[in-house]
């Protein structure tokens, strides 16, 4: 033994120092290729104008059905929902009552819970910012529909022959499904069933990061809210007059 | 002692292969082996998307790629299951007789709750 203590001991430090560099360093360049890589893409975005939704016969939740295949049973207990429109009425002294019409689906978020407690990564975010469900490998666990602060997921409990689209898959039993942006409608260029259909035209679609979309000069100029701020996720549908 | 064992041995054997032996004498065999005829396409409808021996082979591996690109990333491209289906109108007479054969369940549109659209005419 011709080495003493303290020799060993600086060997020991410099190699426990060195053994850090390399993934110290892939770390580091991870972050900066994230943080890169999000600001030239596509981020798709969704605004509803709540003051030209008139909650007509709630149409845009048929439209979205049939467009989706998405089963309704007329149970509360088993039904689907892709997109609901909850009824919201403001009672405050002095003031008249208001009333609101709040269509609600699934909101994209950039920072999705859902995405995070899924076990099998059957949920998972697209490149263009789209939250979707590979329902070959969803299990049917349910960690997202309880993750999910909107309420936007729900499980196909029964089985369903509704296949009133033939583009789209029919509805599987035992997976869990919510509002997929209508990607088979996006990726052909086309806008959701819902933005194209409603009636008095209060939903906008367009790509977020393009400063000249309407949707980027709407929540640019106009006051937009989203849902749920304080849980810091990122959503990606804005509501106008809110 | 020895002589015994080998033949008890021998009578094993042929026990074990008899139902081998039989079929073979029988000439079955030959018969069950035959591929099943399938009818192809109109040839006017042009080219499938690879050379035949190839799709015959490895259709199924282009199916499971398509659907991991269209599904994770949204690239929807000539592999898809749909395009098979503009040709292949007949789904009886062209991929069940094979699968049946094969023993082979399509998860796609074959077993009960399959979730695509399979063209289901009998003409």
């Amino acid at each position: 033994m011709g080495m003493d203590r303290r020799t060993f001991l600086k060997l020991g430090g410099a190699l426990a120092l060195g053994s850090l560099i390399t993934p110290g360093s892939q770390l580091l360049l991870a972050s900066q290729e994230n943080k890169t890589g999000n600001e030239s893409k596509t981020r798709w975005a969704m605004v509803v104008d709540l003051d030209k939704c008139s909650g007509c016969n709630k149409e845009c939740e048929e439209i979205c059905r049939d467009e989706n295949n998405v089963p309704h049973y007329g149970n509360e207990r088993y039904d689907a929902y892709w997109l609901r429109v909850a009824d919201v009425k403001q009672h405050l002294p002095g003031v008249e009552t208001r009333e609101r019409h709040i269509p609600l689906m699934c909101q994209h978020c950039d920072n999705p819970p859902c995405v995070h407690v899924c076990p099998t990564k059957a949920s998972f975010v697209r490149d263009d910012g789209i939250t979707l469900i590979d329902e070959h490998r969803c299990i049917g666990c349910r960690y997202c529909v309880i993750a999910c602060p909107y309420r936007a997921r729900s499980l196909i409990f029964r089985k369903s022959d509704k296949w009133t689209n033939e583009e789209v898959p029919k509805m599987m039993i035992g997976v869990v499904t919510k509002c997929s942006f209508c990607a088979h409608r996006v990726d052909k260029g086309q806008d959701p069933a819902c933005v194209e259909k409603c009636p008095y035209n209060g939903l906008i679609f367009g790509n977020m990061n393009d400063p000249n979309s309407e949707v980027a000069k709407i929540i640019a100029t106009k006051n937009t809210k989203i849902l749920r701020p304080e849980k810091h996720l990122g959503p990606k549908v804005f509501y106008k007059g809110l | 002692m020895k002589m015994r064992a080998i033949i008890a041995f021998l009578a094993f054997l042929i026990v074990l292969t008899l139902p081998f032996l039989v079929s073979a004498g029988s000439g079955n065999i030959l018969q069950s082996v035959q591929a099943p005829e399938i009818e192809l396409p109109d040839p006017e409808l042009g080219e499938c998307v690879e050379d035949v021996s190839y799709m015959r082979a490895n259709h199924m591996v282009l199916l499971k790629e398509e659907r991991e690109r269209a599904v994770r990333h949204g690239e929807r491209g000539d592999y898809s299951l749909s395009n098979c289906f503009s040709c292949h109108t007949n789904i009886t007479t062209f991929c069940k007789r094979c699968h049946d054969y094969a023993g082979v369940k399509p998860g796609c549109f074959e077993i009960e709750e399959g979730c695509h659209y399979a063209p289901t005419s009998n003409d």
